[in-house]
């Protein structure tokens, strides 16, 4: 059955792979035939800049942004970049977030502090319905690459059920966005998503 | 993608010259034409500057074909000379400008309203709401184009251009038409007054022709109830969230809808019968009150009191982009009701905001800029010279970010190729500082070289260091004149700019590899003592380009033992592959980041960086 509204916020570092990721993401739904949206900002965030994209579906969308409060699912591909986006969180929202931190410039040359990632965690707890957390970029270096760590979480929030898009539609997006030299690795690295859902569910 | 619908109307529409220069959030249109251009049979390519850009897809319009020509919003006040001088001639073959202006604004210069214009130069004016909306219009802007024999400014915002939603293919015309340029020097040659005039009034002729689109169904469209006492009067992007929110509420029987789509000229009779069935309406539009200032002439000419809410009455802000919150709460004035929305904690959202620290994009990893900065200030650190004794100019480009810390280096940054000329002013106004000019390649190409030449004709006492990273890096990586290579991919001449330089008259131009710390040094610090205009050519290519092209070196590693904590490194280069470890009090490269450029190394007191 088709949901009516089905809001996605994706928030990560410039180079993360969260335009991508937000492509797979609304091709699939496109495949799920649904009407969808995507509204994304490019330029100047090409690398390491804090990079924020939506992708909307359902019977009901019109607005390429998300109104406030109003995401279903935050992906948080690094954890102040998520809480830079708490805004769209409310107690609907359930939180998907890797916590390897990317210290910004503005830290590393000693200007501004990068906060515990347990004090980010508690606030995110605090808004959201439920967070998951897991260092997502161990996984992904395992595989041999930070890159796929987008797909990796995406296999995660896919194996638990957190999208409702069919994994059959996922794959195919997944083979029509990602270039054909990356292809093997990202299949592997959803499949490794999804088997982390799996096991943490279990246990 | 809102750009990649525009691209397809126009290949639709049977568009045969396509030409821009490369401006976010409009960069995509042309792209995305680039990649068909010989399949399709259309003439793409990245032009100049954006003035270049109209005249090349205005000369071709003047032969009956369809041309179209894209910009950002500060492209178009490079492009207005030229623009005025079309509204007269008008065009045979379908002229569509597209100019994207940039609420927020998110990589603009300024939150430029450039509809004015369009009442400036009388121009018929066309704003889609959505992609979809925008591959249909940019259709029909051709087909009025060549019913008005006026080209049509077809305006969009950043929300449209980079949205992405369902569009449905259409039919693509063949267009059999030879172009042939007919000769007629009472519309084209702008030389006779008398004939000036004449076209004046003809241009004033077209446009009432105009209105007759403007007031019809297609171009402005009642929705909601129209009976109801309370009016909301749309245009852009703001019609997206309007239409969402209209139907989360379930509010479509309480208000009255005008949706207006030719915003020049505005369908005055319909906005008349509108206001005369209205106690209040409320007027959304990005930017400036452009409509609003107008809806008002109106509601004055005809004597109505309806009470207009819009920015002027504070109900909405004139800074930033809006969005459905920002449209839910105006909503609310109207209604005199409070329409809800989800609650947020405020005390989450101060938190989080005392918490996260600033993430601005940072020059990449192995770019070169990174090693021009750095040897321009140790050029003025070795010369004795304090920071405030040398202006650095900026210009537009990746390298304005060199403004940030750690580098602090540009003083100014405003429009293409301001760099040299606010240089050289500052030396003619009798200024004892040295003025420096930073300008990127393509920024140079763009504006750079009239400011050159005057430089040298006047002697100005001025340093101009061109960034040369062989592309137009900000925008996505598109060749310019220098590239070798045009937007299709063809071979081209490579224009050098140290010969453009030595054709101008300079006598001190040389050639430095910005990877090459001691010589980029050293040749800027000859340059900043040689009397008159010296001009230092820094070359290396893009690195992200240069990573696409399998030319990355073996990434540098810290040895730990050997690092002893002094930050030079991180300080120095700004570089993001290099990480301050807290804990151990040392510095980490992330090698998958690094691009080997070496820099980092090459500052390092203690020789602790060293290649893999």
């Amino acid at each position: 059955m088709l949901v009516e509204e089905f809001n996605i916020v994706i928030a990560g570092v410039g180079g993360q792979g969260g335009l991508t990721l937000s492509r797979v993401i609304a091709h699939a739904a496109l495949l799920d035939k649904y009407n969808v949206r995507v509204g994304e900002t490019l330029g100047m965030s090409q690398r390491g800049g804090a990079v924020v994209s939506f992708v909307r579906f359902g019977q009901r969308v019109f607005s390429p942004l998300i109104p406030e409060g109003e995401a279903d699912l935050l992906i948080g591909l690094e954890p102040v970049e998520a809480l830079r986006n708490v805004r769209f969180v409310s107690d609907k929202t359930v939180i998907i977030l890797n916590t390897y931190p990317l210290k910004p410039l503005s830290v590393n040359i000693g200007i501004a502090k990068y906060p515990e990632v347990k004090e980010i965690l508690d606030l995110l707890r605090m808004a959201a319905k439920n967070v998951i957390e897991y260092n997502f970029y161990e996984e992904a270096k395992r595989l041999g690459t930070a890159r796929v760590m987008n797909i990796i979480m995406l296999g995660y929030s896919i194996g638990a059920n957190m999208i409702p898009l069919s994994e059959e539609s996922i794959l195919k997006a997944i083979k029509a966005v990602v270039p054909e030299k990356y292809l093997e690795a990202n299949i592997k690295a959803f499949e490794r998503g999804k088997n982390i859902a799996k096991q943490l569910i279990k246990t | 993608m809102g750009n990649e619908a525009i691209a397809r109307g126009a290949i639709e529409a049977g568009v045969r010259v396509a030409t821009a220069y490369p401006g976010t959030p409009s960069t995509e249109i042309i792209e995305s034409l680039s990649l068909v251009a010989e399949e399709m049979g259309i003439h793409v390519e990245w032009a100049v500057n954006e003035k270049v850009a109209l005249e090349i897809a205005l000369g071709a319009a003047f032969s009956g074909v369809r041309a179209l020509v894209a910009m950002k919003a500060p492209g178009i006040n490079v492009a207005l000379d030229a623009l005025m001088s079309a509204a007269y001639s008008g065009t045979i073959g379908g002229l569509v400008i597209v100019v994207a202006d940039d609420p927020g604004p998110h990589t603009t210069q300024t939150e430029q309203d450039s509809r004015w214009l369009a009442k400036m130069t009388w121009l018929p004016m066309i704003e889609p709401s959505d992609p979809r909306d925008a591959k249909e219009f940019v259709k029909r802007a051709f087909e009025l184009s060549e019913a008005l024999e006026l080209p049509i400014i077809f305006r969009t915002t950043t929300r449209i251009n980079h949205s992405s939603a369902n569009v449905s293919l259409g039919k693509i015309m063949k267009i059999d038409k030879e172009p042939f340029f007919k000769k007629d020097p009472l519309r084209y040659v702008r030389a006779s007054m008398k004939g000036n005039r004449e076209r004046h009034a003809w241009l004033l002729k077209q446009y009432e022709k105009a209105r007759n689109f403007a007031e019809s169904e297609e171009f402005c469209r009642i929705e909601g109830n129209p009976d109801s006492e309370l009016g909301v009067i749309v245009s852009g992007v703001s019609y997206a969230y309007l239409r969402e929110l209209i139907e989360k509420y379930s509010l479509s029987n309480k208000i009255a809808i005008l949706r207006i789509i030719m915003t020049n000229p505005l369908p005055e009779s319909k906005i008349s019968e509108f206001l005369a069935k209205r106690k209040r309406v409320l007027i959304l539009e990005e930017l400036d009150p452009y409509l609003e200032t107008l809806i008002k002439k109106i509601a004055f000419e005809e004597g109505l009191s309806v009470k207009i809410l819009g920015k002027e009455s504070n109900t909405l802000p004139f800074v930033g982009e809006y969005s459905p919150g920002i449209v839910l709460k105006a909503l609310s004035e109207l209604l005199g009701e409070e329409l809800g929305g989800r609650k947020l904690r405020k005390d989450i959202l101060d938190k989080a905001g005392e918490l996260v620290p600033p993430r601005t994009p940072p020059m990449c990893p192995g770019c070169p800029h990174i090693g021009s900065y750095m040897a321009l200030k140790r050029a003025i650190r070795e010369l004795g010279l304090r920071e405030e004794e040398v202006v650095i100019f900026g210009d537009i480009g990746c390298y304005a970010l060199s403004f940030q810390p750690p580098f602090r280096a540009i003083w100014t940054e405003h429009c293409m190729g301001a760099s040299i000329g606010m240089a050289a002013g500052l030396r003619h106004a009798g200024s004892k500082q040295r003025a420096v000019a930073t300008i990127g390649d393509s920024t140079f190409f763009h504006m750079g070289i009239q400011p050159l030449i005057d430089a040298i004709q006047h002697n100005a006492n001025i340093t101009i260091l061109v960034l040369d990273n062989g592309i137009i890096a900000m925008t996505g990586h598109q060749p310019h004149p220098g590239s070798g290579y045009t937007a299709t991919g063809k071979k081209s001449p490579v224009i050098k700019i140290e010969d453009i330089a030595r054709a101008a008259g300079a006598k001190f131009v040389r050639v430095v590899d910005p990877y090459n710390y001691e010589e980029s040094t050293k040749v800027i610090k000859e340059a900043l003592q040689h009397e008159g205009v010296s001009v230092v050519v820094l070359r290396r290519l893009c690195a992200i380009v240069a990573g696409r092209r399998g030319l990355r070196e073996k990434p540098y590693f810290v040895d730990p033992e050997k690092c002893i904590g002094c930050k030079q490194c991180i300080m120095q280069t700004g570089c993001p592959a290099i990480f301050w470890i807290e804990d151990a009090k040392k510095a980490r490269i992330e090698e998958e980041l690094c691009f080997g450029c070496g820099l980092c190394s090459q500052v390092c007191p203690v020789n602790a960086i060293s290649r893999r």
